[in-house]
């Protein structure tokens, strides 16, 4: 086993039993998955892929990080796989990735991963200082919202970093999150509800140990390079988190009166989040998606950041969130009757005559209304939109339909053909890590390298020119993209650092190029930019094995819903025209053919399984008749 | 002084990394919410005569955004490893109200820990050019003496986890571009201000 990059030890916590053990990294060949989503995905594929349901006191809870957590920059990140019960009309196996300070604290303690299997009878939480690791009573923390969770820990274990669930994942809500602080949080996935089913409520970790690198001068050389571009690192270039993200009157209020300062992930060079302070309301940071309310607001600062303030205490899914709002309108079309889904009146429905939608009066009675019935399991939206819809009729599944295009998760980023098939073919909305297909989002300019990484010529891949839908050789780019997605969520880098035109890496470095170099100095294991492709390319085929193996996934459900070929779903991130059925049949064939999977049925081909070394996966899947 | 330490709050920085700290911290953090660290007035004697005041690192909690990549980097250029415990600073969080503290060394004018030191000017010792106190570690013994003296909770010299003897900021010194936690703070938090600049 390497010394390097990996601890080599993984936290095995039983809770039924409460055995708590160690298994040795080896066992599942971390030099082959890395970290993250691929040991994730390795360590279910050894355990058999259970066929039991998300809540099943068998579904393993598996958080990993990754051979460069613990080292400065972008790296402090931390993968959960488990069975999703947000996934829908199936639970998948699928992944959700959290930053922020606990995933460091993972690697000082030694370890490169926990698994936590059973359940707990009574209300628990683990701790893990270095080698001491304790379930401990969690009865008096059940019931409080993460904030106040963090904090009871958080003095209890000397400044720990703590992942911690709020009511909505103790009461079993599906669109649950797991929260680190106030802003990272593995959001999709419904993992918070997974934990909650097991009764553990936090995970607190504190690591004093050190991190060795393989080849520390030849690391210290590329963070050297980095830095020294300072334009694009330091200070007044920190823009991200002082978005907000919805814009407008709400992005100026909260820029001007409300900023304290930027806030971000532990030993990262680039925080990117702006932590906020409206008092009476509370304080927090935000980056992204947190900003869900603020497009439905009317123009209210206060709105829109009670909105994300009472989500991350309660512990709901903010992406969700957004795709609900959307949705709200099949209320005002009259499709869905609010008071179905224990609502008494929606601002942006009943108050559009008002300045402000009725104001912060308005605004918190409907979030409170909306999130404490979503926490508390009583409103049928706690099952997440996709059950919500399918209990309400099909006039309210056909709205849904649009919004959420594939397996119950929100339309996000599908711009291209290429990235409408990286949808189809996934296990959730896979926009944790593939945005690569929305390069001028960045705003940084325009690279025309990034074409040769994708075979395709650049300009039919975003914006530049007007958006095109590309069926030619776009499989390519798909591929692509999937193999780097699973190299990003396994390495771990953090997606906004990963994007090619990216401000973490030195400008004019190819981002290949930065996340093999950094790579194999961190583990000493020379990972060429061909080698770290393949890995990904074995990440994302075992990924794809334990969906046939447990799910039974078939070509069909490689797919979008079928509005998405019928008409254009509107808003910004939106197709240029609706997709062609007999050309993404083609488009679906190829892609399969490069992936070296069988296009009849949509699963790995045996050939293709050995030439990426993955001669035991082809002969189980062979056993269980399901080798492509 | 808040960060003043009494005798009963003396805890090694191991401690205080590892269990014993968080009330104090918390506490500590509380009141550095605004301003640079005050530089320690002492009752100790000051250096011998001829040598220069020390530059100091000094911190600005406004701009702080609490990442760490200061003890990061602080403990990779001198360790060739990462962790918060082979770092010479130590920032304490408090990430639900974004308020950060940072100790490190204050190249105190009174230095306590060198008059401490059994074998002053062989062990601790202060650079004659500079002013800056530091550990030579092929003399240090582990003794912990400097530790117990320093003027400040949590202390700012330590005994090294692994080596046994004691270690602290230095300024980096030596390296061309000058502390390297002040080079790699991306949010421009960290300063190092001159002898001349401290008055």
């Amino acid at each position: 086993m390497n010394l390097y990059g990996w601890t080599g030890k993984i936290l095995w916590v039983d809770l039924t039993t409460k055995k708590i053990s160690t298994v040795s990294t080896s066992n599942y060949e971390p030099e082959k998955y890395l970290g993250g989503v691929g040991l994730n995905t390795k360590i279910f594929w050894e355990l058999g892929c259970p066929t039991v349901d998300a809540f099943d006191s068998r579904n393993p809870l598996i958080i990993s990080v990754g051979p460069v957590t613990g080292t400065a920059g972008p790296f402090s990140r931390a993968e959960i796989c488990s069975i999703s019960p947000q996934s829908y009309p199936q639970e998948t196996f699928a992944y959700s990735g959290v930053g922020g300070k606990i995933p460091s604290e993972i690697k000082f303690a030694g370890y490169d991963g926990l698994v936590i299997v059973g359940k707990s009878k009574t209300p628990v939480y683990l701790s893990i200082l270095d080698n001491a690791v304790k379930i401990g009573d969690a009865k008096s923390l059940w019931g409080m919202d993460t904030f106040e969770t963090q904090k009871a820990l958080m003095a209890k274990h000397s400044n720990a970093a703590v992942l911690t669930i709020g009511p909505a994942g103790e009461n079993l809500c599906r669109v649950a999150i797991i929260l680190n602080e106030t802003a990272s949080a593995a959001g999709q996935g419904g993992y918070g509800a997974v934990m909650g089913s097991k009764n553990l409520k936090a995970i607190v970790v504190k690591g004093t140990g050190t991190l060795k690198v393989a080849r520390p001068d030849v690391l210290m050389k590329i963070q050297k390079e980095r830095m020294d571009a300072k334009e694009w690192l330091k200070g007044a270039a920190q823009s991200w988190g002082r978005y907000p993200l919805c814009g407008g009157a709400i992005a100026s209020d909260m820029r001007a009166n409300r900023l304290q300062r930027m806030a971000g992930c532990h030993g990262c060079t680039y925080q990117c989040m702006g932590f906020y302070d409206i008092p009476g309301i509370g304080k927090g940071g935000q980056m992204c998606v947190e900003a869900w309310y603020g497009w439905f607001s009317g123009g209210s600062s206060e709105g829109y950041w009670e909105g994300n303030i009472l989500s991350q205490k309660l512990g709901i899914n903010n992406y969700e969130l957004l795709g609900i709002m959307f949705w709200l309108g099949a209320v005002q079309n009259r499709i869905v009757d609010k008071k179905a889904l224990g609502l008494t009146s929606i601002p942006m429905v009943d108050h559009t005559g008002e300045s402000q939608y009725g104001g912060q009066k308005v605004h918190h009675d409907f979030l409170t209304e909306l999130l404490n019935g979503m926490a508390s399991g009583k409103s049928i939206l706690s099952q997440g939109t996709a059950r919500a819809a399918e209990s309400l009729g099909p006039a309210a599944q056909k709205a849904f339909n649009g919004i959420f295009p594939a397996r119950g998760y929100m339309q996000h980023h599908i711009e291209n053909v290429g990235s409408a098939l990286h949808w189809a073919m996934d296990t959730r909305d896979p926009y944790s890590s593939c945005h690569d297909y929305t390069l001028p989002f960045q705003g940084f300019g325009y690279n025309t390298k990034i074409a040769d990484y994708f075979g395709v010529p650049g300009g039919d891949m975003w914006w530049a020119g007007g958006r095109k839908m590309v069926y030619d050789r776009t499989e390519y780019q798909t591929v692509w993209v999937q193999n780097h997605q699973s190299i990003k969520n396994s390495m771990p880098i953090c997606e906004y650092a990963s994007m090619p035109l990216s401000f973490f890496h030195p400008p004019d470095m190819d981002i290949r190029i930065f996340e093999s170099s950094i790579l194999s100095a961190v583990t000493g294991i020379d990972y060429s930019v061909e080698k770290l492709w393949e890995t990904g390319d074995r990440i994302y085929t075992l990924r794809r094995a334990v969906s046939v193996m447990r799910e039974n996934r078939t070509r069909e459900q490689d797919d979008l819903s079928q509005v998405w070929f019928e008409r254009l779903v509107g808003g910004a991130e939106s197709l240029a025209a609706p997709l062609d059925r007999a050309k993404w049949e083609a488009l679906k064939d190829r892609f399969y053919a490069l992936r070296g999977w069988n296009p009849a049925n949509a699963r790995p081909t045996r050939a293709r399984l050995e030439q990426l070394g993955m001669k035991g996966v082809a002969d189980k899947l062979q056993r269980a008749g399901r080798l492509g | 002084m808040a960060d003043k330490k009494s005798e009963e709050m003396k805890i090694t920085r191991r401690e205080f990394i590892a269990g014993a700290g968080t009330v104090l911290a918390f506490s500590a953090v509380s009141n550095l919410t605004a301003g640079v660290p005050a530089i320690a007035q002492t009752r100790t004697q000051p250096v011998p005569e001829g040598i220069p005041v020390s530059a100091l690192i000094v911190h600005d909690p406004n701009l702080c955004a609490g990442c760490g990549v200061c003890g990061l980097m602080c403990a990779f250029y001198h360790e060739k490893e990462y962790g918060h415990s082979l770092a010479r600073n130590e920032l304490v969080r408090d990430p639900f109200n974004a308020v950060y503290a940072f100790y490190v060394c204050q190249q105190c004018k009174t230095p306590s820990c060198y008059f401490a030191c059994p074998k002053k000017d062989a062990a601790l010792r202060i650079d004659k050019q500079t002013g800056v106190k530091y550990v030579n570690i092929a003399e240090c013994i582990g003794c912990g003496a400097c530790t117990s003296a320093c003027q400040f909770t949590p202390p700012r010299v330590n005994v090294h986890p692994v080596k046994k003897v004691s270690f602290k900021c230095d300024l980096c010194r030596g390296r061309e571009d000058g502390p390297i936690c002040v080079e790699y703070c991306t949010m421009q938090a960290l300063k190092k201000i001159s002898g001349d600049e401290r008055g």
